[in-house]
Formats: structure tokens, C-alpha cells, sequence
């Protein structure tokens, strides 16, 4: 049975703004496997972004972070900035959203990923090009040794993604955080992308923690998912049950907002309302405002993340037994009126 | 509809659009910047649209679809071709005569942050129109308070201002406005595109709505292949400036001939797991030429797993397969793909 790599445990960020503190992310808690893939699924300032950065070490001083991070025993969020960038590339990589800002545009893409290599690894500068020229070619750069030796702006999109992913997998990482990896993309360079994606992880034996707000993505990928809503994980369980047997209300309401590809479908049903502000969050559950369920209890006890019926299935709702129940959670928004 | 007798149908379509082409020149650097070349944005699009109906445009960056919506409407001036509104050709017309053919003909934009004035309070936004058309009055009041509640939004928020809304609610706000002058068209520009899945849904329903009270007629553009056939009636593919495949929802989805056709739709992901995971997915080699110097005869050629000699000589016209679906493609054929 595959080990244990990561534990993310309670993990609270904070930002201070002259509105007070904001915080975006509130007790987030989850584990990766050797070469799992987790999906952290969320709109927009649901803080999915913040947690992976937080990992990664990525965010401002400012932040007040608290919680813990074991990355295999060590306590990521202890360790000195010396141990810290060892771990960064070498064990941990992260591939971002925008792959035009996210390389430097006066430097070739050869020498990024041969600089990213060399960081963790005392060879010869030549010696570093030719791994960039491998890790190019593997991830399907056709003329790989003349592409090396092209400017980022010289790439399409979907060839800077995949330089991206080469420089993630350059120092075979235990880990590969991808932040909205295609979101930027066309859909026909996204399947391109995202099969070079899946093929990479397993030759280097990566597990994978794919962060993203696309449910599709999330279904030809994921083996677990934490739904997240407002800085906490409101649901968390293996993929096939967030779409056959979710109990998260939420999770409901957004897989009955999504249009079907295979076939014409009926009337959508969405949630009302917008997701909440995070210096102004609403007292108790902070999804009580939009949730056709609530209940008083909703609005002075925010739930915890608790075992639900189901193995392995975690949700944080005081009512997920009457979605247990409903044959089709979706139709729980049906009669929810339109955004006042 | 039958599309036999072409000189007969023209009239009865509220919109036509033949043979549509628009170019922007290439300037080249220096003193005298002589053109040097020309994007081919949109190159010879037909299509037509009746009162009620939605037609939805969908294809990939860069292929047209929004040049097309704003050819149109005539925001760029098309290069050449012919776009007739209720029988009467509006690309020939001067500033003045488009005016009043304006309030017919109207467009919601993609982006609900930059497409509405932060300094104006929502009233003088969703007014606007009517204050440029001439109607002025307290019978404006009235109306924007009125399409404000139509579009679900609280009239009384109206003194507001455009970043006290969420984005979901900036867009009805985009679409009050459009409603503003009683439009019989409204050309709809990637409207959800920028929303979260929650509240895009919410935005779908509205303007189905709107449809069904108001009798209006969509073009509604999209890269979203799963809105695309919830919201669409017929469904126009373009790829580089082209149309490639056109038809009713269902044959467009479930009868698809084009080869692009048949990979973007199996690109798109479901969500579905287990369909997801058995499903086989063409996956395109290659980026999209660009439309300054596209591929002769077929522009698709440089992709496509079918290409022949001819695909590179002759540019497959779009072909009648029955009942109006139309494709163009050498060897166009049925793959049911989603």
C-alpha cells in the first residue's frame, strides 16, 4: 500500500488589510499519497490557490500562517529557508496557471530549466542543458535541442505549458502541484496538455495535487477531491462520489449549474446568491445564505468537516443526511429563486 | 426551412449574413508603415438567423466568432459581403442611417467589469441608451426600474455603482441595458465566460427567459461546448475565420462530419468520471496557423488525420448533408463523439 507524503493539517492563512484580517483559508486539512492525484476544487476566493502557495512558500511575509505541513516527517512550516529551498523544485514543484508570466522573458527556456536543475544538482552547465533538452523532448516539444533555444514569447500557449511541466519534472518531484494548469488554454490544447500531464507524473512517479474550478477536468483525472468553499474544505472524498453520491449541498448545487456535453438536458439549477466576501463572512455555515436547506442551527454553528455514511467521504453540513436522501441532490435548488 | 430556393428565403430571415469577410492590415515598421499584409479575422461566413431562435458560435481563440458578432452590428466595418437586417443591407449605410437600426440590434459583452462605466450609478447605465435614442422623461425612471427587476436585480439598487455588484449581478446589469431599446437581436459575447460556475447558470436561465417572454433572437458566442448546446437552437463552427460545420444542436453534437468538429467536441471534458475515463479522445497535433498567412484550400489541413492532396488545392465548400446541416470537409463523414 502507497505511503503517506503529505499531511496538511488545520492549515489557517491570514492576510492583515487596512478592512482588518482577511482570511483566506480557515482550517484546511488533507493528505496526498505517493503518486495520487488530489483535486482541491473551488470558485474563485474559495481559497484553493492560498493553500497550495502556502505549501510551496510562496506567499508575502505578511501572511500569518498557522497549522502544519508534514512533508514525509519534516514539519514544512518549522524548517529553515536553507531546508526549504532544497525541498522547492527538487521535491515539491508547482506548475501555475499563466505560463507567459510565469517564466522570465529575457532568458532562453533552455536556461530556465537548466538553472532549475542546476539549483539542486552540482553539475556542469552543458551537462544541465542536455537534461533541459531531455525533459523538453519528453514532454512532446517537437525539434527539442532548436526549441531550447527559443524565448518564452516564442512559444505558443500550449508549448509554454508544456515547458512549464518539463521544469516541474526536471528534478523528479514526489509531489506536482498544478494550479489551474489549462484554465488559460483552448479546449483542444488543454486534452493535449493535460494527457502530457497525466503521462510525465507517472514516469517520474509523481503524485499529483491538481488544483481547479473545472468539474471535467477533475473527472478524467482526480482519484480523491476537496471541495472548497469559502476558505475551508467543505467535502472531501473519492471522485466518483462528489458526482454519483455527493452530501455537501454545495457540491450539489454546482454539479446541477453545469450544462451537459452529452446531451441537451433540461433547466439548469443554480444556486442563488454569490459566495460571500471573506472579510464579511456570514455567521455559522458560510454557504446558510445560498443553501436551500438551512436550518437555524446552520446560521450560529459553522459544521466541521465529519465522516458522513459513506467510506472515506468527509462533509461538513449539519444536514447532509436529507441529501443522503434525495434520489437527486441537484433538484435541491430547483424551487431556489432567482438572485435577489 | 428549406435552402432550395435561396432568392425566396432571403426576406423571410430577420438576419442574413453572406459571404462576410473582414481583414485588418498588417502595418509595417518604419517611417511610411505600408501595409504589408492582412489578418484574415473572418473570411466568407453565411449564415441566418430567425426571430426566437438562437444560433451559437463556437470555435477557439482567435477564429472569428466574436469579429463576426461585431461585423455584424457593424462595429468594424466589414471588408466585404453582405449583412441584411429584415431585408435591408446595413453594411452600406452611413453612421447617421445605422443609428436608428441600432436599437433593434444590441450586444452584451464579455467582461461585466470593464464593459460598464465605474462612474456611473447603474440607472444612468441601463438609461443610457434610451437618453442617446431620444427618449427622455420620467417614464425613463420608470423603465430602468423595471428592467432592473426583469433582469432579477432590487430596483432600488439602482443608484448604485457598477463595483458594489458581484460579477453574476454586473452582467444583468449588461443585459438591462441591452433590453433597454426593445431589441429584436442581441448579440451575446461570451456573457458567461467570466462568471463562476454557480452563477453562470443562473445568467443561462435568465436569458432563456428573456427569449421565451421577449420573442428575441441570439447569436450567442462561446468557446463553452456544454453552454453552447444548452443555450443554442442551431450551432455555427469556426475555425480560422471559416465556418466548418453548421446545423441544429442535435446534429452539430450527435451527427458531427467535421473533422474539427469531432475533436473539439472530444476534447471538451464531461463530468462524468466513468464516462470521462472511457472515452476516446481525439487529440489534435499542433497549434493554430495564423490567419495572416492561413494554409491554402482547407484551412484545417495542417491538423487533420484525413488530409489529402485536394484538402490543400481546393477549400471545401460547405456542403448540404440534408435537412441544412451543412459541412465543409472532402471527406466529412458521421463519428458520434460525445
Amino acid at each position: 500500500m502507497s505511503t503517506e507524503i503529505l499531511n496538511v493539517s488545520d492549515l489557517t492563512v491570514g492576510f492583515p488589510t487596512d478592512d482588518g484580517l482577511v482570511t483566506a483559508v480557515r482550517g484546511v486539512s488533507y493528505s496526498l499519497k505517493e503518486r495520487e492525484v488530489l483535486a482541491i476544487v473551488g470558485e474563485s476566493g474559495s481559497g484553493k490557490s492560498v493553500s497550495a502557495m502556502a505549501l510551496m512558500g510562496l506567499l508575502p511575509k505578511t501572511a500569518r500562517i498557522t497549522g502544519s505541513i508534514r512533508f514525509r516527517d519534516e514539519e514544512v512550516l518549522d524548517m529553515t529557508p536553507r531546508r526549504y529551498r532544497e525541498i522547492r523544485g527538487q521535491n515539491i514543484a508547482m506548475i501555475f496557471q499563466d505560463p507567459m508570466t510565469s517564466m522570465n522573458p529575457v532568458y532562453t527556456v533552455g536556461d530556465q530549466l537548466a538553472e532549475a536543475y542546476r539549483s539542486h544538482h552540482r553539475v556542469e552547465r552543458k551537462v544541465a542543458l542536455g537534461k533541459a533538452v531531455e525533459m523538453l523532448d519528453r514532454v512532446g516539444i517537437p525539434q527539442a535541442k532548436d526549441r531550447a533555444r527559443s524565448y518564452p514569447h516564442e512559444f505558443s500557449g500550449g508549448m509554454r505549458q508544456r515547458a512549464m511541466i518539463a521544469m516541474a519534472i526536471i528534478n523528479s518531484p514526489d509531489i506536482i502541484i498544478a494550479d489551474e494548469p489549462t484554465t488559460a488554454l483552448d479546449v483542444t490544447v488543454q486534452a493535449q496538455i493535460l494527457e502530457t500531464l497525466v503521462e510525465v507524473k507517472d514516469s517520474v512517479n509523481a503524485a499529483v495535487i491538481l488544483i481547479t474550478h473545472d468539474l471535467g477536468v477533475v473527472a478524467g483525472m482526480a482519484h480523491r477531491v476537496l471541495v472548497m468553499y469559502a476558505g475551508r474544505g467543505v467535502e472531501r472524498c473519492d471522485v466518483e462520489d462528489i458526482y454519483r453520491r455527493p452530501r455537501m449541498p454545495y457540491t450539489a448545487g454546482l454539479l446541477g449549474s453545469i450544462p451537459a456535453l452529452d446531451s441537451a438536458g433540461g433547466k439548469l439549477h443554480p444556486i442563488a446568491g454569490a459566495p460571500p466576501s471573506l472579510i464579511n463572512l456570514p455567521a455559522g455555515c458560510p454557504f446558510s445564505p445560498r443553501c436551500p436547506l438551512v436550518s437555524d442551527r446552520c446560521q450560529t454553528e459553522e459544521p466541521q468537516l465529519l465522516a458522513t455514511d459513506l467510506a472515506h467521504h468527509e462533509v461538513a453540513c449539519h444536514n447532509w443526511e436529507q441529501v443522503a436522501a434525495s434520489p437527486d441532490p441537484t433538484l435541491i435548488f430547483r424551487t431556489a429563486a432567482v438572485e435577489a | 426551412m428549406t435552402q432550395a430556393d435561396d432568392t425566396a428565403a432571403t426576406s423571410s430571415h430577420l438576419l442574413e449574413v453572406e459571404n462576410l469577410v473582414k481583414e485588418f492590415p498588417v502595418k509595417g515598421g518604419g517611417l511610411i508603415r505600408r501595409t504589408v499584409g492582412a489578418v484574415q479575422a473572418v473570411s466568407d461566413v453565411s449564415f441566418h438567423l430567425d426571430s426566437g431562435e438562437t444560433l451559437g458560435l463556437v470555435g477557439e481563440s482567435g477564429c472569428g466568432k466574436s469579429t463576426t458578432g461585431r461585423a455584424v452590428l457593424q462595429l468594424h466595418k466589414p471588408t466585404s459581403g453582405s449583412v441584411r437586417y429584415n431585408g435591408r443591407e446595413l453594411t452600406t449605410l452611413s453612421q447617421k442611417e445605422m443609428r436608428p437600426v441600432r436599437r433593434d440590434l444590441q450586444i452584451v459583452f464579455q467582461d461585466p467589469y470593464a464593459s460598464l462605466n465605474p462612474k456611473m450609478p447603474v440607472n444612468d447605465i441601463v438609461g443610457e441608451p434610451m437618453r442617446v435614442h431620444g427618449i427622455r422623461g420620467p417614464q425613463v425612471m420608470d423603465r430602468v426600474a423595471d428592467l432592473l427587476e426583469r433582469v432579477g436585480l432590487n430596483p432600488e439598487h439602482g443608484n448604485r455603482y457598477p463595483h458594489e455588484f458581484s460579477g453574476g449581478q454586473r452582467q444583468r446589469v449588461g443585459v438591462a441595458r441591452a433590453l433597454a431599446l426593445d431589441p429584436k437581436i442581441i448579440i451575446l459575447d461570451e456573457p458567461v465566460s467570466a462568471l463562476d460556475v454557480s452563477v453562470q447558470a443562473g445568467i443561462v436561465n435568465l436569458l432563456e427567459e428573456l427569449q421565451g417572454q421577449l420573442g428575441l433572437a441570439y447569436l450567442f458566442i462561446a468557446h463553452d461546448l456544454s453552454v453552447i448546446r444548452h443555450i443554442s437552437d442551431r450551432v455555427a463552427v469556426m475555425y480560422l475565420g471559416r465556418i466548418v460545420e453548421i446545423g441544429t444542436r442535435t446534429e452539430v453534437y450527435e451527427q458531427s462530419s467535421h473533422p474539427y468538429t469531432q475533436a473539439l467536441l472530444s476534447s471538451a471534458p464531461i463530468a462524468d468520471p466513468d464516462k470521462e475515463r472511457a472515452r476516446e479522445r481525439i487529440v489534435l497535433e499542433g497549434d493554430v496557423p495564423s490567419p495572416v498567412d492561413p494554409p491554402s484550400g482547407c484551412r484545417f489541413r495542417t491538423r487533420c488525420w484525413k488530409a489529402q492532396d485536394i484538402c490543400a488545392t481546393e477549400t471545401p465548400e460547405l456542403v448540404d448533408r440534408g435537412t441544412g446541416h451543412r459541412v465543409a470537409c472532402h471527406f466529412a463523414e458521421v463519428r458520434e463523439v460525445v
